[in-house]
């Protein structure tokens, strides 16, 4: 049996691969951009400097993934699975990770900025100094996540449920502000 | 003795009561929109999903009364006594909360978009996945209200 990956508009072949999913593949460096990828079972998958910019990862399975350094910008990886994944430098800008699964994910120094995170599980996610600006976090769970370090400048954090995040004292007024309370003096 | 529940603007009796004050009553669900319980004992009162919106709480004694789900939209609860009152998931949204004591009280997932909570008492209040869009404080709650979110800071 064969898997085919093709381009999300042009239907173009990208890659062949031989066996029934993608589970455990190595496809590091691979030029993947654009390609469509929804609901496919990637996890565990070897996706070292991956280029998935504006891939269709709609529902996929990435949960263990090693996507460090990947280049995911303008993604869509809605409703996707990246729990347990090692998201390390990956450029996420701009992708759509709404309602996706991030739980545990390592997603330190990660580009996120202007990405959209609404609804996200960011349980015990790692996010150390991550780039965060612009990025949208409404009514994301971000329990026990470590944002310390992170730029959080024009971030949404409104309904988001922050119990357990770890921040640095000099992120206060940033997180304040991505609340978007009005403060008033005494 | 009876306790009547007038309407606020209206005088019209909305709902009356056998006894003498409303603590513990079981208002669950109770429909009392525009309702004038300015200063009223609501002590542990179950007034889970009532329909509370624009109501005038103002200086009501609400100490550990049951308020989850109610909608509270526009009410005016003014240095109202909500000291470990369960507010979970209520909507509060435009609610004017100034001056209120909310210590310890379960604000979590609550809607506070617009609210007052200027003078509040947050100490040990969960606002844990509430909406706090445009929600008013002073700046010396700044500290009640970070801690009222759980949130873990570190030294740089």
């Amino acid at each position: 049996m064969k898997i085919q990956i093709k381009n999300k508009k042009t239907g173009k072949i990208i890659k062949e691969f031989e066996g029934s999913d993608l589970s455990g593949a190595d496809l590091s460096g691979a030029d993947l951009s654009e390609a469509n990828l929804s609901e496919a079972n990637l996890s565990v998958a070897d996706l070292f400097e991956v280029d998935l910019s504006g891939a269709d990862l709609f529902e996929a399975n990435l949960s263990e993934a090693n996507l460090s350094r990947a280049n995911l910008s303008g993604a869509d990886l809605s409703r996707a699975d990246l729990s347990g994944a090692d998201l390390f430098e990956a450029n996420l800008s701009e992708a759509n990770l709404s309602g996706a699964d991030l739980s545990e994910a390592n997603l330190s120094e990660a580009n996120l900025s202007v990405t959209d995170l609404s609804g996200a599980d960011l349980s015990g996610a790692n996010l150390f100094e991550a780039n965060l600006s612009g990025a949208d976090l409404s009514e994301a769970n971000l329990s026990v996540t470590d944002l310390s370090g992170a730029d959080l400048f024009k971030a949404n954090l409104s309904e988001a449920n922050l119990s357990g995040v770890k921040i640095r004292i000099n992120q206060k007024e940033q997180l304040i502000q991505s609340l978007h309370i009005q403060i008033e003096d005494d």
